[in-house]
């Protein structure tokens, strides 16, 4: 297995320059807490990059994916499952935990399959502005249904991992969240391996850089855009999971911020990579937790966007991102 | 614009339009002065008249020329110009608040309402242009989220910089309008609703003069394709950002009208369903076409602030069983999102687009006309 | 041999002047060391074999691209080259607002009101640079090269110094009429702005039913007399073709880029345009840059022909000169036509 040094050595040392960074502003406690918000950010922001990278559209409603997957897995576990509160036999755990990220993850998948196919595809070679819209509508569309079955208050997540926590370095991590980081980072890899080594990645990276070109030499087009969005809803539909069971409550809205500073986070990272969309979440889950521990909790949104702006000004290609020569 | 020699046979209707649109201003004015006097008419007519007393409805026309003013404002941006905005609530903000800055008991100020809606307007345009000049250079996508950002920030700015704006709570006891000693009150809309329907007028003369103007002609054709605007021409950046500006002073106009008739303002009024339920005024209403979007946006709001209303009543009080626990007002999104869906999906022109619009959405291959060879070759 | 339609050059200053023009993406090295010069008068052509690296030569003469290396001249003025030193620009948005601002907040000590001045002043003078750095007038653009700062022209820059051009891909404003098409190409000459629009003054009206004239003879130009109201998408495409010419030279140029001009046309309509062209040099003294494939266009209306292939120039000469060199023949791997 040949390993490309000059491609990895730029993401590796962005990505060490900025977890050692973070550590050290943060401080142990809030580290934890920043690397699993940026698992979750960086699962989302996965899902924007590549659906930007194949059919180059932002797909609005992806934030409510994930909080449309957040409810589907409390359902699961409420009901489904009947479980209401820490589950202690860890054989048990894993494979309620296991149950319930599958089904999520499949159960997002099929519907973020079946968006794409009845509210994009027809409009795949619409004028730039329809399918925008028309991804607003979804979005809209997904939270008025949660808040209808659910109602517009905050929904209580049973929280089936133990809190206990261990004393790491100064402070004290919870299972939970180094659960949460392992899972998060074992899926990117996966998802890396995938389009990287598979015949259907393959397809769809052929996809991402020149449409007409991978038709012509037989990729089903549809195909790869559907496994596309499939792939993109059951990550986030698994950054849904972490989000109910580290947070505990789930609210219908909560696509909307989430969704803004993952896909921020994306645009940081450089649109259409996905390595980049992994660096991005964890970077601007510390901006988001720095702004907290600075005292500026309410500010930490208007920083976010504020990094978008600078990001899109500055240097729209992201971190990682090709730089273009083209002005119009 | 097109030539004047035309080869249709002047029927009478086809000679009143040709009248008309040489004489477009006094077209405009004419027709908002008619449908004004006839509204209030028409709502005294059962069943209207039953939903709720004159006086209310008049109140909701004059509201709803807010959205309509906001409508014809964001189709600039949106429709003329073809930049999706997101967070257009902003603006409509920062019209408000300045308002409330220059005419409350909380700053001590009562500058009149007459010079503080150009204020408003300058204001919102000033921000537009500081929004847009480094953003304008992005494609259509990211603008989008960074319009959206943006609409997120300016409310939260209001809400957290409670010294100078009160947060959560708001100004209040903003002073009302007064025309030449004549007091604006609460209990009586009907000024407001002249003064919205005199706006309003003036706003779309000025529109209709802008697109068709070359300023108009640079907006369609950076919205038909930028590469070939910018080589003809065009200076792509400075056009966007009139097109930005113009709409944000538009939707400032409509905060600082808005605020002087609800005499309050508070960050929890800008939102992004707002932002949303005005994009959704222009996209169902027809993008690009002026009267189609105006009149797209009285139907949503009246919808929006009767209709729901009177359903849930219609439905609750005939005990129809599931109809009757729906509180249409809160789906109302829902159904927004579905209309949006809906219709960029089959009638993406919208309900009332312009022809040139229609012709652009559902666009065949074999476009080509019929049209035989030219055959007077050049002078050879 | 066909012989030249047209009447020669005159002899003159040079249009424009590209030197050693080179532009890579990347690892890949589109165009390389590329040099072209346009005499006053003189249509000129590019050829070469697919991929060769002509649209991109192309679009880095309009200001589409900027270039990896080289410098593009208009009359002897630096248009187009490798941006110098860009990084200073957002600091001479911002460094004069800094000074005044500390200047202000200095004085605010002495005297609160004189403060508050300056720093307004200096906000103003803050928000006035960002709008120059957007619309970049002259001054604008003086001071930064007093700076030493230099950024390329941009497509719209190139309109005003005197280019206009066509599409290989035709790239006309579909769903406006072919009448609202070539208003758009006027767009420079034509001087009302916003303001004017909105209080529909005189002088805007009076302009507007000028440009609709003048729209109409540039259609009776290029042979599209007549079809001023139909919408550029139901044009033929032969039509089409001939109404991004329009278009072009509605700006008024002094050189004209032409992207495959006969592209998909039949031999009269191929005929029409050459002769259309040679017109036009020969009535308003346009010089003209040609991409062409046509061997025959190309032979029969060149003054002299450039050659690229793989990004580089082969050949450089009179049509016959490069008929007949041998790297030229192939390269394309084939005769050139009886």
């Amino acid at each position: 297995m040949t390993v490309d040094f000059r491609r990895v050595i730029r993401p590796v040392a962005i990505g060490t320059i900025a977890l050692l960074t973070e550590y050290a502003l943060l401080g142990t406690q809030q580290f934890a807490n920043a690397l699993t918000l940026g698992a979750i950010y960086a699962l989302i922001a996965l899902g924007y990059t590549m659906v930007y990278g194949i059919v180059e559209l932002i797909n609005f409603a992806h934030g409510d994916i994930f909080m449309v997957g957040s409810f589907l897995a409390m359902w699961i576990m409420t009901t489904l499952l009947g479980l209401s509160g820490p589950v202690t036999n860890l054989l048990n755990l894993v494979g309620l935990l296991s149950i319930v990220m599958f089904a999520t993850m499949v159960g997002m998948g099929f519907i973020g399959m079946f968006i794409e196919r009845f509210a994009y595809r027809p409009l795949r070679h619409a004028p730039r502005l329809a399918p925008l819209i028309t991804a607003i509508g979804v979005s809209f569309i997904l939270q008025n249904i949660i808040s209808s079955l659910f109602g517009p208050s905050p929904v209580n997540v049973p929280q089936i991992v133990p809190l206990d926590k261990f004393a790491f370095m100064g402070g004290k991590i919870g299972y939970l969240n180094v659960f949460m980081v392992v899972l998060a980072v074992v899926l990117m890899i996966a998802l890396q391996l995938f389009v990287g080594r598979t015949r259907l990645g393959r397809a769809m990276r052929s996809t991402a850089q020149d449409r007409e070109a991978a038709e012509l030499m037989g990729v089903d087009i549809n195909q790869t855009i559907a496994i596309t969005f499939f792939i993109a809803a059951a990550l986030a539909g698994a950054g849904g999971v972490i989000q109910g069971l580290y947070f505990g409550s789930i609210k219908f809205d909560l696509g909307f911020f989430v969704g803004l500073k993952a896909f921020t986070a994306a645009v940081l990272g450089g649109i259409g990579n996905t390595t980049g969309a992994a660096i991005g979440g964890f970077i601007i889950a510390f901006v988001e937790v720095y702004a907290t521990v600075l005292g500026y909790t309410q500010w930490s949104e208007v920083a976010v966007f504020t990094v978008l702006i600078l990001v899109l000004v500055f240097r729209p290609s992201g971190l990682l991102g090709q730089q273009l020569g083209e002005r119009a | 614009m097109t030539t004047a020699t035309s080869k249709r046979l002047p029927s009478p209707w086809g000679r009143l339009r040709a009248r008309a649109h040489d004489h477009r201003s006094l077209t405009i004015l004419a027709g908002w002065a008619i449908v004004a006097s006839v509204l209030p008419v028409i709502v005294m007519i059962p069943p209207l008249s039953t939903f709720q007393p004159e006086s209310l409805w008049i109140d909701g026309f004059a509201n709803a020329g807010v959205f309509i003013l906001l409508a014809m404002g964001l189709n600039v941006v949106v429709g003329l110009a073809g930049l999706l905005d997101l967070g257009y609530a902003a603006f409509f903000a920062i019209g408000s608040y300045a308002y409330a800055f220059g005419a409350s008991p909380f700053t001590n100020l009562q500058i009149p309402f007459w010079p503080m809606l150009l204020v408003g307007a300058v204001v919102a345009a000033t921000l537009g242009i500081l929004l847009g000049a480094p953003t304008l250079r992005l494609r259509g996508d990211y603008l989008a989220i960074v319009t959206l950002g943006f609409g997120e920030i300016v409310p939260a700015v209001f809400l957290n910089a409670s010294a100078f704006t009160l947060g959560t709570n708001g100004i209040g006891g903003i002073y009302k309008p007064e025309v030449f000693g004549f007091q604006f009150t609460l209990e009586n809309p009907v000024p407001y609703y002249v003064a919205m329907v005199a706006i309003l007028a003036i706003t779309m003369v000025f529109l209709y003069r802008l697109q068709g103007s070359r300023l108009g002609r640079a907006w369609m054709a950076i919205r038909e394709d930028e590469l070939a605007a910018a080589s003809s021409g065009i200076n792509t950046i400075t056009t966007k950002l009139l097109a930005f500006a113009l709409g944000a002073s538009t939707a400032g106009l409509a905060g600082v009208f808005a605020t002087s008739k609800l005499t309050f303002v508070g960050p929890g009024q800008f939102g992004f369903q707002v932002s949303f339920t005005v994009l959704a005024m222009v996209v169902l209403g027809g993008m690009g076409n002026i009267w189609g979007v105006a009149t797209g946006a009285f139907v949503i709001y009246t919808i929006q602030a009767v209709l729901l209303k009177e359903l849930n009543q219609f439905f609750a009080v005939l005990h129809v069983p599931i109809l009757q626990s729906i509180d249409f007002v809160q789906y109302q999104y829902l159904l927004y999102g579905v209309a949006l869906v809906a219709m960029m999906l089959l009638r993406p022109e919208g309900l009332f687009p312009s022809s040139r619009r229609r012709q652009e959405l559902h666009a065949t291959s074999e476009d080509v006309a019929d049209v035989p060879p030219p055959t007077e070759a050049l002078g050879a | 041999m066909t012989a030249a339609i047209v009447d020669p050059p005159p002899g003159g200053d040079l249009i424009l002047q590209a030197r050693k023009v080179t532009k890579a993406f990347g690892g890949l090295i589109a165009v390389r060391e590329v040099d072209l010069e346009i005499p006053r008068g003189a249509i000129i052509s590019l050829i070469g074999p697919n991929g060769a690296g002509k649209t991109t030569f192309f679009n880095v003469i309009a200001g589409i691209l900027d270039p990896t290396s080289g410098v593009v001249e208009l009359g002897g003025r630096r248009m187009v080259a490798r941006p110098v030193r860009a990084w200073l620009e957002p600091v001479t948005w911002v460094l004069p607002a800094v000074i005044i601002g500390a200047l202000g907040v200095l004085a605010y000590q002495a005297s609160p009101t004189a403060g508050g001045l300056i720093v307004l002043l200096a906000l103003i003078g803050l928000i006035a640079m960002l709008l120059a750095a957007i619309v970049r007038p002259t001054w604008y653009r003086v001071l930064l090269e007093r700076f030493g700062v230099f950024k390329s022209a941009r497509p719209n820059e190139m309109v005003r110094a005197g280019i206009g051009r066509t599409f290989q891909n035709i790239r006309l404003f579909a769903n406006m009429t072919a009448l609202e098409n070539v208003q758009v190409g006027m767009h420079l000459k034509m001087k009302s702005n916003a303001a004017d629009a909105l209080l529909s003054t005189p002088r805007a009206r009076a302009e507007e039913t000028a440009s609709v004239a003048s729209a109409l003879r540039y259609l009776e130009l290029v042979g599209l007399k007549g079809r001023g109201d139909q919408a550029a998408r139901n044009l033929p495409y032969g039509d089409q073709r001939r109404l991004e010419v329009a278009r072009a030279l509605a700006s008024e140029p002094a050189l004209v880029l032409l992207d495959e001009p006969t592209a998909g046309m039949n031999p009269r309509e191929t005929r029409e345009m050459t002769e259309l062209i040679g017109r036009l040099r020969r009535d308003l003294g346009l010089s003209f840059l040609l991409i062409e494939h046509d061997m025959k266009v190309v032979m029969g209306i060149s003054d002299r022909v450039t050659v690229l292939d793989h990004g580089e120039c082969i050949a450089e000469g009179t049509p016959d000169e490069v008929r007949r060199n041998p790297r030229v023949i192939e390269a394309y791997l084939g005769k050139p036509p009886e």
